[in-house]
Protein backbone atom coordinates (compact mmCIF):
# COMPACT_ATOMS: atom_id res chain seq x y z
CA UNK A 1 0.00 0.00 0.00
CA UNK A 2 1.35 3.42 -0.96
CA UNK A 3 2.10 5.52 2.13
CA UNK A 4 1.67 9.22 1.28
CA UNK A 5 3.29 10.33 4.57
CA UNK A 6 6.71 9.36 3.21
CA UNK A 7 6.22 11.33 -0.03
CA UNK A 8 9.02 13.90 -0.31
CA UNK A 9 6.55 16.73 -1.03
CA UNK A 10 4.54 15.84 2.08
CA UNK A 11 7.65 15.71 4.26
CA UNK A 12 9.02 19.06 3.05
CA UNK A 13 6.49 21.87 2.69
CA UNK A 14 9.03 24.01 0.77
CA UNK A 15 9.31 21.23 -1.83
CA UNK A 16 5.51 21.16 -2.28
CA UNK A 17 5.47 24.95 -2.73
CA UNK A 18 8.43 24.90 -5.11
CA UNK A 19 6.75 22.18 -7.20
CA UNK A 20 3.58 24.29 -7.41
CA UNK A 21 5.60 27.33 -8.51
CA UNK A 22 7.34 25.31 -11.26
CA UNK A 23 3.92 23.86 -12.26
CA UNK A 24 2.45 27.35 -12.72
CA UNK A 25 5.52 28.76 -14.52
CA UNK A 26 5.69 25.79 -16.91
CA UNK A 27 1.93 26.09 -17.55
CA UNK A 28 2.49 29.74 -18.44
CA UNK A 29 5.12 28.65 -21.01
CA UNK A 30 3.16 25.68 -22.37
CA UNK A 31 -0.28 27.27 -22.52
CA UNK A 32 1.13 30.74 -23.21
CA UNK A 33 2.73 29.70 -26.49
CA UNK A 34 -0.33 27.70 -27.58
CA UNK A 35 -2.49 30.73 -26.76
CA UNK A 36 -0.13 32.96 -28.75
CA UNK A 37 -0.81 30.84 -31.85
CA UNK A 38 -4.55 30.67 -31.04
CA UNK A 39 -4.76 34.45 -30.70
CA UNK A 40 -3.00 34.79 -34.07
CA UNK A 41 -5.57 32.42 -35.66
CA UNK A 42 -8.25 34.69 -34.18
CA UNK A 43 -6.59 37.70 -35.81
CA UNK A 44 -5.03 39.04 -32.62
CA UNK A 45 -1.41 40.05 -32.20
CA UNK A 46 1.37 39.48 -34.70
CA UNK A 47 -0.42 40.12 -38.00
CA UNK A 48 2.74 39.95 -40.12
CA UNK A 49 3.75 36.51 -38.84
CA UNK A 50 1.71 33.51 -39.99
CA UNK A 51 0.22 31.15 -37.41
CA UNK A 52 2.30 28.33 -38.88
CA UNK A 53 5.49 30.37 -38.45
CA UNK A 54 4.58 31.19 -34.85
CA UNK A 55 3.76 27.53 -34.18
CA UNK A 56 7.16 26.43 -35.53
CA UNK A 57 8.99 29.12 -33.54
CA UNK A 58 7.34 28.14 -30.24
CA UNK A 59 6.50 24.43 -30.57
CA UNK A 60 9.62 23.10 -28.82
CA UNK A 61 9.39 25.55 -25.91
CA UNK A 62 5.66 24.87 -25.60
CA UNK A 63 6.25 21.11 -25.54
CA UNK A 64 8.97 21.51 -22.90
CA UNK A 65 6.60 23.62 -20.81
CA UNK A 66 3.89 20.97 -21.11
CA UNK A 67 6.27 18.12 -20.18
CA UNK A 68 7.39 19.99 -17.04
CA UNK A 69 3.79 20.98 -16.19
CA UNK A 70 2.53 17.39 -16.51
CA UNK A 71 5.51 16.03 -14.54
CA UNK A 72 5.09 18.51 -11.68
CA UNK A 73 1.32 17.96 -11.81
CA UNK A 74 1.85 14.22 -11.34
CA UNK A 75 4.26 14.90 -8.45
CA UNK A 76 1.60 17.03 -6.75
CA UNK A 77 -1.03 14.36 -7.51
CA UNK A 78 1.20 11.73 -5.85
CA UNK A 79 0.98 13.54 -2.48
CA UNK A 80 -2.61 12.35 -2.05
CA UNK A 81 -3.77 10.42 -5.13
CA UNK A 82 -7.04 9.12 -3.69
CA UNK A 83 -8.24 12.56 -2.56
CA UNK A 84 -7.31 14.09 -5.91
CA UNK A 85 -8.85 11.31 -7.97
CA UNK A 86 -12.14 11.30 -6.05
CA UNK A 87 -12.69 15.03 -6.50
CA UNK A 88 -14.98 15.92 -9.47
CA UNK A 89 -13.09 19.14 -10.33
CA UNK A 90 -9.77 17.27 -10.44
CA UNK A 91 -11.26 14.42 -12.51
CA UNK A 92 -12.58 17.01 -14.93
CA UNK A 93 -9.14 18.64 -15.07
CA UNK A 94 -7.37 15.33 -15.72
CA UNK A 95 -9.77 14.42 -18.55
CA UNK A 96 -9.50 17.92 -20.03
CA UNK A 97 -5.68 17.84 -19.96
CA UNK A 98 -5.65 14.57 -21.92
CA UNK A 99 -8.26 15.87 -24.40
CA UNK A 100 -6.54 19.27 -24.80
CA UNK A 101 -3.09 17.75 -25.35
CA UNK A 102 -4.47 15.25 -27.88
CA UNK A 103 -6.38 18.05 -29.64
CA UNK A 104 -3.30 20.29 -29.63
CA UNK A 105 -1.01 17.77 -31.30
CA UNK A 106 -3.57 16.46 -33.83
CA UNK A 107 -6.43 18.73 -34.99
CA UNK A 108 -4.85 21.99 -33.80
CA UNK A 109 -1.44 21.49 -35.41
CA UNK A 110 -3.03 20.11 -38.61
CA UNK A 111 -5.28 23.15 -39.01
CA UNK A 112 -2.32 25.49 -38.43
CA UNK A 113 -0.12 23.75 -41.01
CA UNK A 114 -2.75 23.01 -43.64
CA UNK A 115 -4.16 26.54 -43.72
CA UNK A 116 -7.90 25.92 -43.45
CA UNK A 117 -10.51 28.65 -43.95
CA UNK A 118 -10.52 31.56 -41.53
CA UNK A 119 -13.76 30.39 -39.90
CA UNK A 120 -12.47 26.87 -39.23
CA UNK A 121 -9.12 28.19 -37.96
CA UNK A 122 -10.87 30.66 -35.64
CA UNK A 123 -13.22 27.94 -34.36
CA UNK A 124 -10.34 25.57 -33.61
CA UNK A 125 -8.39 28.36 -31.89
CA UNK A 126 -11.37 29.39 -29.76
CA UNK A 127 -12.04 25.76 -28.77
CA UNK A 128 -8.37 25.31 -27.84
CA UNK A 129 -8.32 28.50 -25.74
CA UNK A 130 -11.55 27.58 -23.93
CA UNK A 131 -10.19 24.12 -23.05
CA UNK A 132 -6.97 25.52 -21.55
CA UNK A 133 -8.86 28.18 -19.59
CA UNK A 134 -11.20 25.47 -18.24
CA UNK A 135 -8.15 23.48 -17.13
CA UNK A 136 -6.86 26.47 -15.15
CA UNK A 137 -10.33 27.05 -13.64
CA UNK A 138 -10.78 23.40 -12.63
CA UNK A 139 -7.39 23.41 -10.86
CA UNK A 140 -8.40 26.45 -8.80
CA UNK A 141 -11.95 25.21 -8.12
CA UNK A 142 -10.47 21.98 -6.78
CA UNK A 143 -8.77 24.05 -4.04
CA UNK A 144 -11.99 25.78 -3.07
CA UNK A 145 -14.38 22.85 -2.76
CA UNK B 1 -1.73 51.38 13.16
CA UNK B 2 -0.50 48.07 11.73
CA UNK B 3 -0.67 46.78 8.17
CA UNK B 4 -3.17 44.17 9.37
CA UNK B 5 -5.48 46.82 10.83
CA UNK B 6 -5.23 48.93 7.64
CA UNK B 7 -6.09 45.74 5.77
CA UNK B 8 -9.12 45.19 8.02
CA UNK B 9 -10.40 48.67 7.12
CA UNK B 10 -9.96 47.98 3.40
CA UNK B 11 -11.52 44.53 3.33
CA UNK B 12 -14.60 45.69 5.24
CA UNK B 13 -15.64 47.94 2.34
CA UNK B 14 -18.84 46.59 0.79
CA UNK B 15 -17.44 45.39 -2.55
CA UNK B 16 -14.52 43.54 -0.98
CA UNK B 17 -16.71 41.97 1.71
CA UNK B 18 -19.02 40.69 -1.04
CA UNK B 19 -16.07 39.18 -2.96
CA UNK B 20 -14.70 37.50 0.16
CA UNK B 21 -18.03 36.08 1.25
CA UNK B 22 -19.12 34.79 -2.15
CA UNK B 23 -18.53 31.09 -2.69
CA UNK B 24 -18.14 31.59 -6.43
CA UNK B 25 -16.77 35.08 -7.06
CA UNK B 26 -13.45 34.64 -5.23
CA UNK B 27 -12.43 31.40 -7.02
CA UNK B 28 -13.66 32.80 -10.37
CA UNK B 29 -11.49 35.91 -9.89
CA UNK B 30 -8.51 33.78 -8.85
CA UNK B 31 -8.99 31.45 -11.86
CA UNK B 32 -9.24 34.43 -14.22
CA UNK B 33 -6.13 35.98 -12.63
CA UNK B 34 -4.19 32.76 -13.23
CA UNK B 35 -5.67 32.17 -16.71
CA UNK B 36 -4.38 35.64 -17.66
CA UNK B 37 -0.90 34.59 -16.50
CA UNK B 38 -1.14 31.50 -18.71
CA UNK B 39 -2.74 33.08 -21.80
CA UNK B 40 -1.02 36.47 -21.86
CA UNK B 41 2.27 35.08 -20.53
CA UNK B 42 2.92 33.90 -24.09
CA UNK B 43 2.86 37.50 -25.34
CA UNK B 44 5.48 38.55 -22.78
CA UNK B 45 7.58 35.46 -23.44
CA UNK B 46 7.69 35.80 -27.22
CA UNK B 47 8.64 39.50 -26.91
CA UNK B 48 11.49 38.67 -24.57
CA UNK B 49 12.68 35.76 -26.70
CA UNK B 50 12.72 38.09 -29.73
CA UNK B 51 14.68 40.74 -27.78
CA UNK B 52 17.16 38.02 -26.78
CA UNK B 53 17.48 37.00 -30.44
CA UNK B 54 16.12 33.51 -29.77
CA UNK B 55 12.93 33.61 -31.90
CA UNK B 56 11.55 35.24 -35.07
CA UNK B 57 14.79 37.14 -35.66
CA UNK B 58 13.67 38.40 -39.08
CA UNK B 59 10.77 40.31 -37.51
CA UNK B 60 11.88 43.74 -36.24
CA UNK B 61 11.57 43.73 -32.44
CA UNK B 62 10.04 47.23 -32.48
CA UNK B 63 7.25 45.99 -34.81
CA UNK B 64 6.55 43.01 -32.57
CA UNK B 65 6.43 45.17 -29.44
CA UNK B 66 4.08 47.65 -31.13
CA UNK B 67 1.65 45.05 -32.45
CA UNK B 68 1.46 43.09 -29.19
CA UNK B 69 1.25 46.13 -26.89
CA UNK B 70 -2.58 46.61 -26.85
CA UNK B 71 -3.17 42.90 -26.14
CA UNK B 72 -0.57 42.86 -23.36
CA UNK B 73 -2.21 45.96 -21.89
CA UNK B 74 -5.66 44.33 -22.09
CA UNK B 75 -4.34 41.17 -20.38
CA UNK B 76 -2.63 43.24 -17.69
CA UNK B 77 -5.78 45.26 -16.97
CA UNK B 78 -7.88 42.08 -16.53
CA UNK B 79 -5.14 40.43 -14.45
CA UNK B 80 -4.60 43.51 -12.26
CA UNK B 81 -8.36 44.09 -11.77
CA UNK B 82 -8.79 40.53 -10.54
CA UNK B 83 -5.64 40.88 -8.41
CA UNK B 84 -6.84 44.08 -6.74
CA UNK B 85 -10.25 42.56 -5.95
CA UNK B 86 -8.60 39.40 -4.56
CA UNK B 87 -5.98 41.29 -2.54
CA UNK B 88 -8.35 43.91 -1.14
CA UNK B 89 -10.96 41.34 -0.11
CA UNK B 90 -8.42 39.67 2.20
CA UNK B 91 -6.21 42.72 2.79
CA UNK B 92 -5.63 42.00 6.49
CA UNK B 93 -3.95 38.72 5.51
CA UNK B 94 -2.15 39.99 2.43
CA UNK B 95 -0.69 43.35 3.52
CA UNK B 96 1.48 41.91 6.35
CA UNK B 97 2.46 38.89 4.21
CA UNK B 98 6.16 39.29 3.19
CA UNK B 99 5.65 37.32 -0.05
CA UNK B 100 2.78 39.66 -1.02
CA UNK B 101 5.01 42.65 -0.21
CA UNK B 102 7.81 41.23 -2.39
CA UNK B 103 5.28 40.60 -5.19
CA UNK B 104 4.11 44.22 -5.02
CA UNK B 105 7.74 45.39 -4.99
CA UNK B 106 8.46 43.31 -8.10
CA UNK B 107 5.37 44.75 -9.87
CA UNK B 108 6.65 48.27 -9.10
CA UNK B 109 10.06 47.19 -10.44
CA UNK B 110 8.34 46.02 -13.67
CA UNK B 111 6.84 49.50 -14.00
CA UNK B 112 10.23 51.15 -13.40
CA UNK B 113 11.79 48.74 -15.90
CA UNK B 114 9.23 49.76 -18.53
CA UNK B 115 9.93 53.45 -17.97
CA UNK B 116 13.72 52.98 -17.92
CA UNK B 117 13.77 51.11 -21.24
CA UNK B 118 10.93 53.13 -22.79
CA UNK B 119 13.03 55.20 -25.18
CA UNK B 120 15.72 52.65 -25.96
CA UNK B 121 13.58 49.49 -26.33
CA UNK B 122 9.81 49.65 -25.83
CA UNK B 123 8.78 52.84 -27.68
CA UNK B 124 11.53 53.30 -30.22
CA UNK B 125 10.96 53.09 -33.99
CA UNK B 126 14.70 52.70 -34.56
CA UNK B 127 16.52 49.36 -34.58
CA UNK B 128 17.08 48.34 -30.94
CA UNK B 129 20.69 48.00 -29.74
CA UNK B 130 21.44 44.35 -28.93
CA UNK B 131 22.86 45.04 -25.48
CA UNK B 132 19.86 47.13 -24.43
CA UNK B 133 17.48 44.49 -25.82
CA UNK B 134 19.23 41.66 -23.99
CA UNK B 135 19.32 43.51 -20.65
CA UNK B 136 15.67 44.60 -20.93
CA UNK B 137 14.48 41.07 -21.79
CA UNK B 138 16.56 39.37 -19.08
CA UNK B 139 15.38 41.78 -16.39
CA UNK B 140 11.76 41.43 -17.60
CA UNK B 141 11.92 37.61 -17.45
CA UNK B 142 13.48 37.62 -13.96
CA UNK B 143 10.88 40.08 -12.64
CA UNK B 144 7.88 38.19 -14.12
CA UNK B 145 9.14 34.82 -12.85
CA UNK B 146 9.54 36.48 -9.45
CA UNK B 147 5.99 37.89 -9.53
CA UNK B 148 4.43 34.51 -10.40
CA UNK B 149 6.58 32.67 -7.84
CA UNK B 150 5.83 35.09 -5.00
CA UNK B 151 2.13 34.97 -5.93
CA UNK B 152 2.05 31.23 -5.27
CA UNK B 153 4.23 31.54 -2.18
CA UNK B 154 1.76 33.96 -0.53
CA UNK B 155 -0.30 30.93 0.49
CA UNK B 156 2.61 29.43 2.43
CA UNK B 157 3.12 32.27 4.90
CA UNK B 158 2.10 31.41 8.46
CA UNK B 159 1.23 34.76 9.99
CA UNK B 160 1.78 35.24 13.73
CA UNK B 161 -1.62 35.78 15.37
CA UNK B 162 -1.63 38.98 17.45
CA UNK B 163 -4.40 39.19 20.04
CA UNK B 164 -6.25 42.16 18.52
CA UNK B 165 -6.16 41.02 14.92
CA UNK B 166 -8.51 38.34 13.70
CA UNK B 167 -6.57 37.59 10.52
CA UNK B 168 -6.69 33.92 9.69
CA UNK B 169 -3.80 31.99 8.21
CA UNK B 170 -4.20 31.20 4.53
CA UNK B 171 -4.39 27.49 3.84
CA UNK B 172 -1.78 26.15 1.41
CA UNK B 173 -3.54 25.17 -1.79
CA UNK B 174 -6.37 27.63 -1.31
CA UNK B 175 -4.43 30.85 -1.47
CA UNK B 176 -3.91 33.58 -4.00
CA UNK B 177 -1.52 33.88 -6.92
Amino acid sequence: MYDTSSNFLNVHEWAYGATEVVHILSLAVGIGFIALVDLRLLGVGLARVSAERLWKATAVASLMGMVVAVTTGLLIFSTDPLRYFEHPAMRFKLVMVVVALAFNYTVHSRVIRAGYSRAISAGVAAFSLVMWVFIVFSGIFYSFS
Amino acid sequence: MTLASIGQSIQHLGLFTAVRESRLVYPILLSTHLACVAVFGGLILITNLRLLGLALEDIPAADMIRSLRPWKQLGFVVMATCGVLLGASKASEYLPNPFFQIKMGLLIAIGVHGVYFRRSVYRTREPIAATQAHVAATVSLILWVGVVSMGRWIAYYDAPAPAQVTASVTEPGAGSH
